[in-house]
Order: structure tokens, then sequence, then C-alpha cells
């Protein structure tokens, strides 16, 4: 790089530092400013004069004092002035010095200068008067004091009530000057102005038009925030290019960015109402006629979007209003219904999906659960085996209550019913990510449903609960279960957004009926599944060599009745007062209850928050201090006053005198096959756990730490069947596969595992926890290396219930073993990508593959074999990436299979020529060094 | 210095295909072509990946090492075969691709048992050492550094055209006259005094300096375009690449 002749410690221009390797000797910032997007002029070019200096105009203007200059458009240059005559502030703007002689375009500027005086608009920059004056074309204007929009938009970035604020008014502006013919053609934040009041004012309506084509290759307009066909054909310009350049500035006001050439939506940005998006989309429109003709159709939809919660901010005419929202719309029923069954379709289908998926990821991912740990039954430890069936039964419970659920809230939710069902469905799905990242967390995440899964399960959630909590649904879902006129007037108006109407106790009662039950059903659950704990204890413990004492049971009876029963208690009495539309307290305190007491939870923690939605809802107690009409004695009741709504309650009554057994009896099967799975889970569980007891007890006899398993071995010469005198064994290593680390048995200084001597047959001590003698594999290394030798191990568990074991006999060197796992490896990964060409089903296996090969290949590392780099490369990167097999799969296939095999045949065949002769040359008298 | 030195012919005419997207379509059969586009993107890239490996905590040696052995590793073809998922530009699938590498600095040990480490690129690690040291941007995480030598070493690139163009014009003085005016907002430019300097009309140097200005816009998209797949994603990656500039 050349250096630059005079390398300054500073950037003249932004005064940042510059280093010693700036490019050129410029400062890289000051070059990211250059514009470098193609379509648009380059700002170097051509720049006008400087502005003239005030006392070079003053002259010419003796009815205006010139106060300041305020800067330079695109268009001239403004100057703040004081008239004279009125005292009050103008903005003079001057154009086009070069134009003066030029006869058209003094015409045309008086022509487009008069239409322009004619708006007169709060949101629109008066112009007071024009004229030509020493050489200048001027307009005199109104001054408007604050800032332009791009300013604002430095400053801060706008929140979307700030950027919806702004395009009314705007909307408004442009409205008025289309109706009269007159095109902004230069919407951009830098003509928008707002005054100190926080009042839009558009500036610079038609002077694009006004100055005409000035400057030769120079597009008129800013290109950035142009509509297409004003960049590609000028003469065709209407109204509708300035709802693009209104489309343009209002996505930057909520994105604070451009649209960029492949559109994205908002939304997908900020957090806004999805609604801006189509909206913005439509102003953006590369067609014209696809875009809004109108400028009031985007405020007509603006409104209707914000109305529904916060109309828009008004930024109204002046004075400005205090903030109150604007006078509502009266609704009618029929439109609030519909408005609400708009507003409540999205979220409920939502969930709809999600849960169906959601519900089907998760018997999938159980039943995946079941098949692994089947799979690895025994191998891995039996506790794994045990979480997994109380995973498949529990889970399966639990997911078929929770997903219906769900499910069946989001479908009475799009018939506007079931309001307390969908809120709580609404917490039940994000509550239900908790639980998922925690299970997510205690279990391998590969079981799991995908993320994306769970955050559309968040979102529906969120959603969900955000549309069912807006005024007007509510009131629409009360409407519906009310009937007609429930809501007082036959129109509904959103002044009155937070009374609550009265629910009527038929209502009330309907709505408490099925989480109350809920809440009995779960403690009774909870209770049976006390007593069936208490009891499987009790009876092993007795069987246990009997030495329990009788008090020991009731201890257990105690502590389980004081956690589990009381809490179960206060579920079941709080379900049943609920029901009758008693003890809100009470039923509150079950509903928690429910929540946070095990193993009942999984179906509680449905119930609890359900009951919970309906209490907070309304509750006849909360009522009756405020009418003072609800008879103390709990029955309430059915005022006589509303026939209708007691003909429609009486419907739903009946309807419910079915449904209810119906619900019933389905909660109770689904509750008593997951108790079946539980308990039978337990029951396998512990008889498996009373054999491994007996195993640790056996261990505990011979001290804390000893092994559970023994092993003893000694080294002899393959040829001569003599032992060799100091024999190095290299690794020992155990389990299938070996997903458990190299045992260090035997290690020296160096890390090594040194067996003194093995000409004797020796016992050595392995503790191999959870390891069946069976599944041990044994590699050593002996040496001196070129020596074939054997190692014979007799495996005895501790367990004297199991026979001792005679373990295979394994050829040293370890090269030679290693080259035999590794053409193992290599055949199952063919088959196996062969059998799965396109799908991930054989990462299961490919996996395993990998792990073998792993723990071999880290126990053999110093070995002798060599083999390509590239491959080690591969299948080492497959393993880093062994818990996401598919993309492990991308590394595996570029394995060159045929050519590594070769070169294994090849390796070995010269192994063994290299050990042929020698062992043969071996003598038992010169064992070793 | 080599590494800068500009590695495509300044006159050749806007890309419609870029280096990288030869790169990319050519991933496997083993052409030259892809093989010369791949070097000189290289060869004029690795500045940011040295930086980035430096700020990685490794020594000067190692980071020295670790990059020679990647773009080695990356010559042979060997990663390229992986960049199915990178696709796209040139910088992230770089940075992506050095972060597996470092990931397996075993390998490099491997490697060089192996008889890997020939080397295909030059790369003058002293001079990087010596820069290196210069960086000021003390307090940046990895990424950060790297995404801003990027986006400086395009611009190092596209004066270096930029230069190379006036130069091969017998301009050269011209260049040196009107390169920092290039960074001057409209209207801040001295034109009478740079027409005296040039001996030319004051008009003559207005049209100098818009040559200048759309000359170097255009070395620097032609540089972008380079790094990316497919003509489209220019405009985004030029925004990017300011964003990254405006920075701090």
């Amino acid at each position: 790089m050349t250096t630059s002749e005079t390398p300054s410690p500073c950037c003249p221009r932004c005064g940042t530092p510059l280093r010693k390797d700036a490019p050129e000797g410029l400062c890289p910032r000051c070059l990211a400013g250059v514009n470098f997007a193609t379509d648009s002029m380059f700002t170097g070019v051509g720049s006008p004069l400087p502005p003239p200096p005030i006392e070079e105009i003053a002259p010419h203007f003796p009815q205006l004092e010139i106060l300041s200059c305020l800067g330079r458009g695109g268009m001239g240059v403004v100057y703040k002035a004081r008239q004279k005559s009125l005292d009050r502030l103008v903005a003079l703007k001057l154009l086009a010095p070069e134009r003066e002689k030029d006869p058209e375009f003094s015409d045309r500027f008086a022509r487009e200068a008069q239409a322009l005086a004619k708006l007169s608009h709060p949101h629109i920059v008066t112009v007071h008067d024009f004229g030509q004056a020493g050489g200048f074309f001027f307009l005199l204007m109104e001054y408007v004091d604050g800032m332009n929009l791009r300013q604002l938009l430095q400053h801060h970035k706008f929140t979307p009530e700030q950027a919806l604020a702004v395009i009314p008014p705007l909307c408004e502006a442009l409205q008025y000057a289309h109706d009269r013919g007159i095109v902004h053609r230069d919407i951009k934040p830098e003509n928008l102005l707002m005054d100190k009041d926080g009042r839009l004012k558009v500036a610079d309506f038609g002077l694009v038009k006004m100055l005409g084509e000035e400057a030769d290759e120079k597009p008129v307009g800013t290109p950035r925030y142009m509509a297409p066909e004003q960049k590609d054909d000028p003469g065709r310009v209407d109204n509708r290019a300035d709802i693009y350049s209104l489309g343009v500035v209002f996505y930057e006001m909520l994105t604070g960015e451009l649209p960029s050439q492949k559109l994205q939506p908002p939304s997908r940005k900020v957090l806004i109402d999805v609604r801006l998006d189509e909206v913005v989309l439509r102003a953006l429109e590369k067609e014209p006629s696809l875009r809004y003709q109108q400028a009031s159709e985007i405020q007509t939809r603006l409104e209707t979007i914000a109305g529904d919660r916060r109309a828009i901010p008004p930024v109204m005419s002046p004075p400005r209003p205090p903030a109150t929202l604007p006078e509502p719309k009266p609704m009618t029923d029929a439109e609030l219904l519909e408005a609400a069954r708009r507003k409540v379709a999205g979220p409920s289908m939502m969930l709809m999906i999600v849960s169906v998926m959601t519900y089907g990821g998760g018997l999938f991912s159980a039943l995946v659960g079941m098949v692994f740990f089947g799979f690895l039954g025994n191998l891995v430890h039996q506790f794994a085996t045990m979480v997994g069936l109380f995973l498949v039964g529990g889970g399966v419970c639990f997911y078929t209550l929770l997903w219906g659920f769900i499910f069946l809230a989001a479908l009475r939710m799009r018939k506007l019913r079931g309001y307390g069902m969908g809120v709580a469905a609404g917490i039940l799905a994000m509550v239900q990510i908790l639980m998922q990242v925690s299970v997510s967390i205690l279990f391998s995440p590969s079981l799991l449903i995908s993320g994306a899964v769970s955050l559309a399960v968040l979102g529906a959630g969120v959603w969900t609960l955000v549309v069912l909590t807006s005024d007007d649904v509510r009131r629409a879902f009360r409407l519906v279960a009310n009937g007609p006129g429930a809501l007082g007037q036959g129109a509904v108006t959103a002044a009155a957004p937070a009374a609550p109407v009265a629910d009527s106790p038929s209502e009330l009662r309907r709505r408490a009926s099925i989480p109350g039950i809920g809440l009995m059903v779960t403690g009774s659950l909870n209770f049976l599944i006390l007593m069936g704990l208490v009891g499987i204890i009790g009876l092993r413990s007795f069987s246990h060599g009997g030495f329990s004492p009788v008090w020991r049971l009731a201890l257990l009876l105690g502590a389980g009745l004081l956690v589990i029963g009381l809490p179960s208690l206060l579920m079941f009495l709080g379900g049943l007062r609920m029901r009758q539309l008693q003890g809100r307290g009470l039923a509150i305190t079950g509903a928690i209850c429910a929540m946070i007491t095990p193993p009942g939870l999984l179906i509680g923690v449905v119930f609890g928050i359900w009951a919970l939605v309906v209490l907070a809802r309304g509750w006849p107690e909360a009522m009756a201090t405020a009418d003072g009409s609800v008879s103390v004695a709990g029955r309430i009741p059915v005022p006589t006053s509303e026939p209708s709504s007691m003909a429609a309650s009486a419907s739903v009554e009946s309807k419910k005198n079915v449904l209810t057994p119906l619900v019933i009896i389905s909660l109770l099967l689904v509750c008593l096959a997951g108790v079946g799975v539980g308990v039978g889970g337990s029951v396998w569980f512990l008889g498996k756990a009373r054999r491994d007891e007996s195993l640790a007890r056996q261990a505990a006899q011979t001290g804390p730490e000893a092994p559970a398993l023994e092993l003893s071995g000694r080294v002899t010469d393959a040829a001569t069947g003599q032992p060799i005198r100091n024999a190095r064994v290299a690794r020992i290593f155990m389990g299938r596969g070996s997903d458990r680390p190299v045992l260090p048995v035997w290690t020296d200084e160096a890390g090594h595992y040194v067996l003194p001597t093995w000409d004797e047959p020796q016992t050595v001590n392995v503790t191999a926890p959870r390891h069946h003698a069976s599944e041990a594999v044994f590699a050593a290394n002996a040496s001196p290396p070129s020596r074939t030798g054997e190692l014979n191990f007799t495996l005895q568990p501790r367990d004297p219930l199991l026979p001792p074991e005679q373990v295979s006999t394994v050829q040293v060197p370890a090269a030679l073993v290693q080259l035999t796992v590794l053409e193992q490896f290599l055949n199952q990964t063919k088959s196996t990508l062969a059998r799965f060409p396109n799908s991930t089903a054989g990462s299961g296996e490919l996996h395993e593959a990998f792990r073998a090969w792993h723990a071999f290949n880290a126990a053999v590392k110093d070995s002798e074999l060599e083999l390509p780099w590239d491959m080690i490369v591969a299948i080492e990167q497959a393993m880093k990436l062994a818990d996401r097999p598919t993309e492990a799969r991308v590394w595996l296939e570029q394995l060159p299979i045929a050519g590594i095999k070769g070169i294994v045949k090849e390796r070995r065949e010269r192994l063994e020529k290299l050990l042929q002769p020698e062992a043969g040359a071996a003598t038992p008298a010169t064992p070793g060094q | 210095m080599p590494a800068s030195s500009p590695s495509a012919p300044a006159a050749s005419p806007l890309f419609l295909t870029t280096r990288w997207s030869i790169v990319l379509a050519a991933r496997d059969k083993a052409s030259p072509e892809a093989g010369r586009a791949l070097g000189s993107l290289c060869q004029a890239y690795w500045y940011p990946l040295y930086v980035f490996v430096r700020r990685q905590g490794h020594s000067a040696h190692d980071a020295q090492d670790l990059t020679q052995e990647f773009f080695a590793r990356f010559l042979e073809k060997d990663y390229l075969a992986a960049a199915e998922r990178e696709k796209g530009r040139f910088r992230t699938f770089l940075i992506v691709a050095l972060k597996r590498f470092l990931l397996n600095e075993w390998d490099r040990v491997r490697a060089q048992k192996r008889g890997g480490g020939m080397l295909h690129a030059t790369l003058d690690s002293e001079v990087a050492e010596n820069r290196y040291h210069d960086e000021s941007a003390e307090s940046l995480p990895a990424e950060q550094v790297y995404e801003r030598r990027w986006a400086l070493t395009l611009l190092e690139q596209a004066l270096a055209r930029l230069r190379a163009d006036y130069e091969q014009g017998g301009r050269r003085e011209e260049f040196e006259h009107l390169k920092s005016e290039l960074t001057s907002p409209r209207g801040d430019v001295d034109y009478r005094r740079i027409a005296s300097h040039l001996g030319m009309t004051e008009g003559a140097a207005r049209v100098a300096l818009h040559r200048l200005r759309k000359r170097f816009r255009q070395c620097f998209r032609e540089e972008i375009a380079g790094t990316v797949a497919t003509p489209a994603e220019v405009d985004e990656e030029v925004r990017y690449v300011v964003s990254v500039l405006a920075r701090d």
C-alpha cells in the first residue's frame, strides 16, 4: 500500500484518529459515507454555489428582515426571516438562481406557485407569496419552528406508535393536495416538518415539478423514496407516486431502514401489529394500480387497525387537543362479533396447529425415547430405563390432556366461546415452554421437538393472550355467552372499556363446572397415587428383611399425607366448593395446590390454571359487595329479569348434562392410564433396583471403594504360548463401543497403564460400574510392539449370583486391532449410508459407529497406524458433530470409503508381514528387552 | 506488499459472474479457473482472517501457521466441498470455515505430520504482525474486528484498483491530488485549488473529481461483487460493509 504523502493523525472531516494503515491515508469512515448506490446521483458533481450570504440578498427583499440561513435543500436555499408588515416569522426559499433568464421556467414557476398558494391545510406548509427578486425566484412560506423528520429519525428510533402518529396527518395532507390535482413528487423525511407542538407540516409541495428536469441526468425526486414509475417514466407520475414514497417513509419510521430490494415485511424486523405489514407492503407495490389509490384509504385502514385497541394518537389540526382518545365509532353487536371473530381466528388457528404438531411430536419423541432406551437397555443404567418409562407413561397422559385441552380451547375460541378456557390455554402454552426447556436440559436435546415448534407454541400463547385480553374481544365473548342485550345497549361503545358487565350466576356456574371437576379429579388422583406409593414402599420395606418397624411406615404415611394428602384434600374441596360457586379462597388454594403438588401436577397444572382464570374473571362473592342482590346462602337465584339468558343457560345446562359425565369419564380414563403406567413402571423398576441393591450390599461388605468387577489376566506370546515379561499394557477399556472413558487401571507417572510383570496370572481389580461383564472389550499393546501376544482375562462380577466369565482373547499389537475396528466401522458406515440414502433415519447407527470409532481411536492414538489425514479429519469432524448426526453425515459422505479400505488392507498386509518372521524368531528365553 | 496488489486486471468489465460464484460453481470439478479465482480471493482477504486468529488469543507465530495452514487446506478444496450451506457470501463462508478449522487445531498437527502444509498462498506474515500491532481496536470482540478488517480490506482493494487504474493511464498525480476529496461532502470541495495544482480549468477539475468518484464507486462495487454469489446480493453487501465502516 502506498503511504499517503502527509498522513495526518486525525481525519480533517470527522475528527476520528487516522491509523497508519488507513487506505490511501483516507478516513474509512468518511469513505463509507460516499454514496455507493448505483441508481442515485453522485453528490460531488455539479454541486451548487455556496448559499448567498444574507447581506447579498437582503437588499432584494426590503419587506423582510432576513434573520439567518436555515440551510439548503435539493431545491434551493432557505432563510428564516421576519415579515416586517405583519411582524411574523416566515421562511424565504430562493430557487434556482441559474434559471433567471429562462422565460419558460418563469411561466411555469408562476403557474405552479399560484396553485401551491391555494393549498390551505393545517398539515401543509402555507405559501404566503412568491415572485422574482434580484435574480432569484422565491417563495415566501410559513415558518415552521421545529425539526424535520430526518433529524428526528437521526435522534432516536421511532416507536411504532410515534410512526403511526405521523402517517394519518400526512395522508390527510396528501389527500387534500391530490384532490386539487397537486402531486408532491418528493415525499421524504426531509420534507416532513414537525413543529414544536408535534404537528406535522408537509413542505415543498410540487417543487419538483416546478423545477422540472433541471439537471441533465439527475432524476427528479429523491431516488430512494421514488416510486419505480417515477424513475422510469416521470411523465406517468400521478398521486400514487406519493403513496409509494409515503410507504417508504412509513417503512423507514417503523424499521429504521429503507426497504431493500427483497422487501421484508416490517414485522419481521420490529415488533408491530402484522396488519401494518399489509398497509406498508401495499403502499410499496411496484405497480401503481396495486397500491392504495387514495391516501385517505391508508388513513382509514390505519384507523381501523388501531381503532380496536387504542386509536391513533391524534396529531390533529391546531390547536392540538389534549391527548384523549378520539370519539369511538359505535359498533353494532354484529360488527363487534365479526371483528372479534376475525381477531381470534389467527391465534386460535395457530394454537390448533401447534397443539397438533407438539402433541404428535411429543408422542413421537416419547416413542423414540422408548425405543432408544429399550435398545440400549442393557447398557444404560437402569435408572435411565425407568425414567424413560415414566416419561412415556406420564408423558402420554400429560400430553394428551394438555394438548387436547389447548386444542379444544382453540376450537371453542373460534366460536367465541370458552373465554376462560382460551386464556388458560394461552397461559398453558407458555408454561409448556418452560417444561420443554427443563426437559431438554434433563435429557438429550435431540429427543425433543425442535426449538422452532417451541417458539411457535410460545408465540401462539402470547398471541392468544394478547387477543383475548383486548376489550372488544372480551365483550364479544360475553355477548355470545349471555345472548344479545347482555351488554346493556345494542351498540357497544369503546368508551367504557374495562367496566365489567355482571355475569349471570348460571354462566358462572357453567364456567366453574369443568375446572371444578378437574380439581376434584386431580385431588383424588393424587390421593390414590399416594396410597399406592405408600403401599408399595411399605410392602417392599417389609419384604426386605422384615426389620423395618411399623413406625417407619407410619412416618412415611404421615409425611405423605402432609405433603400430598393435605393439598389433595384442598384440591378436592376447592373443586367442590367452586362448583357450588362458593369458597373462592378455598378454590384458589386448591388450584395452586393442584399446580404444585406432584405427581398430580401433570394434570393439575391444566385445571389449576383454568380454575384460576375462571376465578379471576368474576365471582359471586365479589359481586355481592357490588350490588348486594346475591344471597348469602351461596345458592344464587337466577334473576328473573333475564328470560333470554335463562333460556340460553337452560340449553347450555342440558348440553352440559350430557357433556359432564363424558368429560369426567374420559379424564378418569386418561388419569388411570397414566397411573397404571406409572405404577407399573415403579414396580418394574423396584424389581430391578432390588438386584442392584444386592450387588451394592455385597460391594459394601468389601469396603466403600471396592470394585464391582474382578478381572484377572496375563499376557502370553501367541506363537510360543510363553508369558511375556515386562509387557506394557497400553490400554484396557470397557463397554460395548464404550461410551465410558478408558478406565484408569494401571498408570505410571506418564499416564500409561503399566503392569509391572505379567508373567504370572494376575488378579487386578477394576471398578466397572454399570457394566455387565459380557460387554467388556479389551485391547492391549504389548511391548516390544513387534511381538504378538495374548491377553486372557477372567471377569468375575462381584455379584456372586452371576457366573464368572472368560473373556475373548485379543491380538496385539493394537495396530492390527485398530485396523479391524476401522474396517468394521467403515463397513458399518457404508452399509448405513447405503440403507438410508436420503434420510436421517440411519443417524442413530452412525452415531453409534462414531462413538465406537472415537473411543477406540483415543485408546490407540500412539500406535503406529498411519491413516490419511483427510480421513481422520472427516471422522473427527463427524465425531464432533455426533450430537447432530445430520451434519455429521455430510462429513461422512465425503469419506472415500473404497480408497480407505484399500489403504487399510495394504497396511494390514504390511504389518502382518512385518510381524511374521519376528514372532517366529522370538524365543521364550528372551521375551522383551 | 504482495497481498494487496490488485488481483484482477483493473480493466475487467463489470462482473456478471463473480469470482466467488465461479468458485462455488466449480466446487465439484477441479477447474483451473476456479482455483485461480479462489487463489486471488484468498490472497486479497487473508489479513482479516489473520487478525481474527490473533484475536482468538494465538501467538503471532501460531497465528501465522494457522492462517497459512488454513489457506493451504482451503485451496486444496477440502473445505470448499462443505461450502454448501454457507453458499452466499465469501466473507461469512471464510469466517465459518476458519472457526471450524480453529476448533480442530488437532488436525493441524496431524496434517503437518502427514506432509500437508504445502502452501499455495504466500502470505506476508511479518507485515501482517506489524500491521496487527498497529491495530487500535483492542477492545472489540474478534468477530467485529474481523468484520471491520474485512471492510477495510475491501476499501483497500478498491482504492488499490483505483490507483492502479490511474497509474496505468499515467494520471498518477491527478489521483494523488484528488483522492483526499473523495471524502469531501459536496460543496466543500475547493475546485480552484485543485485546478491550479493540476493545471486545468475549474470545470475540468469538477469533471475529474466526478470521474474519480464514479470510478471509485465502481471499483468498490466490483470488489464486493467478487465476494458474493449472485449480483443481486451486491447492494445488500455494500450496505452491510458501509454500516460496518461507519460503526465506530
